[in-house]
């Protein structure tokens, strides 16, 4: 029998997806749909079950419960839709004394969209000897030469695990514009999955966090960062109420966290930036400044409001 | 030709430069691109396999050819018959290059299965699981066909180059493919069976255990139980031929092995393909079904670890029960079995679960399995132990008794008519025969009788010693026995047999029928024969000689002998049946006693060694009573007269040296013991010929010759002392204390 192939164009869709490992329930109903175009950022700490969902959606691990479908079509040993999916283990696998020759005509046979024309355009970029074993590369090397093959697949979907992690600061920097290139382009929607934000923040617009086997936040992370903002203010005379922070509109804008120091007042609104604003000018302060918050401070503020300890989540 | 076949079509797809392949290529049981890959990397498995047969094809021949260079050019049959040997599926290369090729074969293609980063990755392909293993299988199964390629044209070459060989190319190249055809069939099987243990298996080791449970559980555990049934029945005797039958019918891998130097018939080897295939399908199968997390654990498939181990645990339980069984002896021995089978069960636990679980933290793990477990092995033993099924019957009934054979030294009987069978096993119920499976031993207590005694007291054979094996109908199962049998029945019985009186003729007419057909086999031999003599207290005269006869006068001998028997009337009988007179023909080698009618049997041997005998012993050996003591207690309590000795020993009071019938159940008076001294004389009369001193002319007038015979004379003289006690409540009264 064979299998037509068509280009797939949708979105993944993970549903209540459950994965034990003899008492270890790694994930736990988790649920989750990934549009294509974006770069899905897919965060926890060691042991959340970062790799595990990245391996199901792989089609390598069979959930115990609940499905994960690209387009409406479960993933498992669909070999169409395997096509359009490359994994970047956190280990990758290369033969024993194989070069980055032999792993790319191993990925040619494969997958069917291999470009030989990105393939020797990524090989000159990564500066990669392709008759050297890849066994005495270092760690680094090997990153790059798994990135190499797997973006010369021309996958629609790239599933990354802690794939820059080994990478040197400038090696990072170029294999995120490599991907943000491809996102531009259209043609990939990368799923990046770590234990690092500050190396997801400049590239993701989508971020999941993963915690105990369960999606805890999901957002994207423009309208997370649109949505709260850091204020420091020096009030004249008393200290405001904390209800009274009121956009144009009228609407009570929700104070997430308040702390005084001196006379400066840090607190965290959230709104939209002239709501924000305006709310602030009304008290007529002395000084005020907006700051913008890093991912990670956003994710804080968000998870101490569900009543998380963000530290002892993420570490 | 075969590679480029293979490669796909392209046409342009939506991108420019990214060459879009059609799928048409790609199916869910074999993937082309994948296929050629696999060829490209394991080149060196194809070259492995290439130079084993390169020395064990054409070079060995080669070297064949060249060492018997003279001897095929001088008899050319003997090449045909050398070039059908080889080339025949009884060669028995074939079938162990088959197992080793196969089982390295299947382990190269399923090595990806124990490494979880190689298993992450394969499954992240864009292939069907099956797919990717059957692709694989097919790639190492063509190296290792293509392998023997370059050995057969070399082959060719060589049969074209050497003179010998060159008028029977034909045969060569028909023989290579028989050996080809042969050994792929022995390949797929070995193939297919490592390739099934593997697949249950998350490791590389594991997967090697698997194998030995695979090919050696079932007939090792039957084996097991027979030996436990040998052990603990008294009735059932196993044989070796029974465990090599069973294990041909069980294990695939034994009748493979034992077929190894036998031709092997087309069905048998459709039959190991088959087989082999069956075996790769359901690999296939498991592969597919197996979680890709369980790659680096022992064991793919939880519930067949927990199989595994309690399987194991069985035997285990089993055989350590059977290992203190047999090292315990008395009324403890069933308690020594169950501990055996305890510890057996325990041990075996333990071990398991360390191994399938990597850590001995989980050593323990199962606790309530192992139990229900143990006790039933430990039911099982006392099943077994006690009969309680009732498996062992003493008495064969005679519907299943096939045949029975009497061996009484030379005089084989061999019984099928079942009235006579019926007969004999009738004897065995009332008593009169009664089968001990150990070996001969009076199993109770008997009285003197006269026919064994007399006045030989000293010379007390092994009552009843009679070797009769009853052969089972079903299943030809031997139950060797030696049976305690009383002479009267045993002369019954024998008559009943033969429907003859005339016992010594038909003792004769065995040994002559041996006789003849040791003539057959060895027209132009003689025998090498040996005189020995008979000890008696009464000091027969006996010669010893050693010489060489041939059959004409081995037959005189004989007959000789049979006259002398005859004239003994029931006391010939006698001498048979207490095995004091028998003749034994071994391949060339033949002996004979004296019997006691000295005289005559002398000229005979006179007669028979005048042209080969160098010397005669002439021996006599007596035994003169001294004193008998009784000890109580250690102290010297009164004496016995001779004639007191006897009569107690006729009477059947004293046990020890002086009776055979004492059995594990007869007890003897602690506290009193018996010394007898005897004084003993041998005397050897030595008498030597250098060289031939008499001989017998063509009219048989004997002649004297030069020189004469020496003798010199020693004797020797000892004290013997032999222990006995009184039996328990036979004290006589005046020794009481």
């Amino acid at each position: 029998m064979n299998e037509q192939y068509t280009p797939f164009t949708g979105e993944i869709s993970i549903k209540n997806v459950t994965k034990t490992f003899g008492r270890v329930r790694s994930l736990d109903d988790v649920t989750a749909t990934i549009r294509q175009g974006s770069i899905f950022g897919l965060i926890g700490s060691n042991g959340a079950g970062k790799s595990t969902l990245l391996r199901i959606m792989a089609g390598i691990y069979r959930p115990d419960s609940g499905s994960v479908s690209y387009d409406g079509e479960d993933i498992w040993e669909n070999t169409a839709r395997k096509q359009d999916i490359v994994y970047l283990s956190d280990d990758q696998f290369f033969f024993t004394h194989g070069t980055i020759a032999d792993m790319a005509n191993y990925y040619r046979q494969m997958y069917i969209n291999w470009s030989d024309e990105k393939y020797e355009r990524l090989r000159a970029v990564f500066n990669l000897e392709t008759d050297r074993k890849i066994s005495t590369f270092s760690k680094g090397m090997q990153k790059q030469a798994s990135v190499l093959l797997a973006l010369s697949c021309c996958p629609k979907y790239l599933l990354c695990d802690e794939t820059f992690d080994g990478l040197d600061p400038v090696m990072r920097q170029f294999v995120k514009r490599l991907l943000a290139e491809e996102v531009a382009d259209g043609t990939m929607t990368p799923v990046i999955a770590s234990h690092n934000m500050r190396e997801l923040e400049d590239i993701c617009d989508h971020i999941g966090l993963l915690h105990k086997g369960g999606i805890l936040f999901d957002r994207e992370v423009d309208a997370m960062k649109t949505s709260i903002h850091k204020v420091q203010m020096v009030l004249p005379g008393e200290e405001p109420d904390l209800g009274s922070f009121r956009a144009p509109d009228g609407n009570v804008l929700h104070v997430v966290s308040y702390k005084k120091s001196g006379s400066v007042l840090n607190l965290i609104l959230r709104g939209e930036r002239e709501e924000a604003e305006a709310a602030v000018r009304e008290k007529n302060p002395v000084f005020y400044e907006l700051i913008p918050l890093t991912l990670e401070e956003i994710f804080i503020c968000e998870m101490e409001e569900k009543g998380y300890d963000f530290n002892s989540i993420i570490g | 030709m075969i590679l480029t076949a293979l490669s796909a079509k392209t046409a342009e797809g939506e991108n420019p430069g990214v060459r879009t392949r059609l799928l048409g290529s790609h199916n869910n049981w074999f993937v082309p691109g994948l296929y050629k890959n696999e060829l490209r990397r394991t080149w060196s498995s194809g070259l492995l396999f290439a130079i084993v047969l390169f020395f064990a094809l054409p070079v060995m021949n080669l070297m064949v050819f060249s060492n018997r260079e003279n001897s095929f050019e001088n008899h050319p049959e003997y090449v045909l018959d050398y070039l059908e040997n080889f080339f025949n599926t009884a060669n028995p290369f074939i079938t162990l290059y088959a197992c080793i090729g196969g089982l390295f074969c299947a382990i190269v293609v399923t090595e990806y299965l124990f490494d979880r980063r190689k298993v992450n990755f394969v499954c992240s392909l864009p292939v069907k699981r099956q797919a990717y293993l059957l692709t694989k299988a097919a790639a190492n199964l063509t190296w290792s066909v293509l392998a023997w390629i370059p050995s057969i044209v070399l082959m060719m070459l060589v049969a074209l180059l050497t003179e010998t060989m060159r008028p029977h190319f034909g045969l060569v190249l028909g023989g290579c493919f028989v050996l080809l055809v042969s050994w792929f069939c022995i390949h797929l099987y070995f193939f297919g069976l490592t390739m099934l243990a593997c697949s249950f298996c998350g490791t590389g080791s594991m997967g090697v255990c698997m194998l030995l449970i695979l090919g050696g559980y079932i007939p090792i555990t039957l084996v097991s139980l027979l030996g436990l049934a040998d052990m603990v029945y008294a009735n059932i005797n196993t044989s070796y031929y029974l465990s090599v039958e069973i294990f041909s019918a069980i294990s695939g891998v034994f009748r493979i092995f034992a077929q190894i130097a036998y031709e092997k018939s087309v069905l048998f080897l459709l039959g190991c393909a088959a087989i082999g295939l069956a075996f790769t399908a359901a690999a296939v199968w498991l592969t597919v079904i197996r979680q890709s997390e369980k790659a680096g654990t022992p064991f793919a498939f939880d519930r067949v670890r927990d199989l595994v181990k309690y399987l194991l645990m069985g035997l285990a339980a089993l055989l350590g029960g059977m290992l203190f069984e047999a090292m315990s002896a008395g009324s403890w021995s069933f308690v020594w079995m169950l501990f055996g089978c305890i510890c057996g069960a325990i041990l075996c636990w333990m071990l398991c679960n360390t191994i399938f679980y990597k850590t001995p933290k989980m050593m323990f793990v199962g606790r309530r399995g192992m139990i229900i477990l143990t006790v039933c092995m430990m039911l099982f033993s006392g099943l077994s132990r006690f009969d309680i099924l009732g498996l062992d019957n003493y008495i064969p009934s005679t519907v299943m008794t096939n045949r029975i054979e009497l061996q009484n030294r030379d005089m084989p009987l061999t019984v099928r008519d079942k009235s006579l069978i019926r007969m004999f096993n009738a004897m065995a119920k009332n008593g009169q025969v009664a089968y001990d499976k150990y070996g001969p031993a009076a199993s109770y207590r008997y009285p003197t009788d006269k026919y064994l005694y007399e006045d030989k007291l000293w010379n007390v054979p092994p009552m009843i010693d009679i070797g009769c094996t009853v052969w089972k109908t079903n299943y030809l199962i031997p139950i060797a026995k030696n049976t305690d049998i009383l002479y009267e029945d045993w002369v019954q019985f024998v008559r009943a047999l033969t429907a003859r009186e005339d016992f010594a003729d038909l003792y004769f007419e065995s040994a002559l029928k041996k006789l003849d057909r040791a003539e057959r086999l060895n027209k132009d031999e003689t025998y090498y024969a040996r005189v020995y003599s008979n000890y008696s207290l009464l000091g027969t005269k006996g010669l010893d000689g050693n010489g060489h006869l041939t059959a004409a006068q081995l037959r005189s001998v004989l007959e000789t002998y049979r006259e002398a028997m005859r004239a003994q009337g029931e006391d010939a009988m006698q001498q048979i049946y207490s095995g004091t007179f028998y003749f034994r023909l071994d391949d060339d080698y033949f002996e004979f006693p004296l019997y006691d009618v000295y005289d005559e049997v002398a000229d005979v041997i006179r007669n028979v060694f005048s042209d080969a005998v160098l010397e005669y012993t002439d021996f006599t050996y007596e035994k003169k009573f001294v004193r008998a003591e009784v000890y109580y207690r250690g102290t010297v309590i009164g004496t016995m007269t001779e004639e007191e000795l006897t009569a107690y020993i006729n009477e059947g009071i004293i046990s020890g040296q002086y009776s055979s019938y004492d059995t594990p159940l007869t007890l003897v008076a602690p506290d009193y013991s018996i010394e007898v001294q005897y004084r003993v004389t041998e005397t050897e009369k030595h008498t030597f010929y250098p060289e031939v001193s008499i001989y017998y002319d063509e009219e048989g007038v004997e002649h004297d010759l030069d020189p004469k015979p020496t003798s010199d004379i020693t004797t020797n003289e000892y004290d013997e002392h032999v222990s006995a006690s009184f039996f328990w409540d036979c004290v006589p009264a005046k020794y009481q204390k």
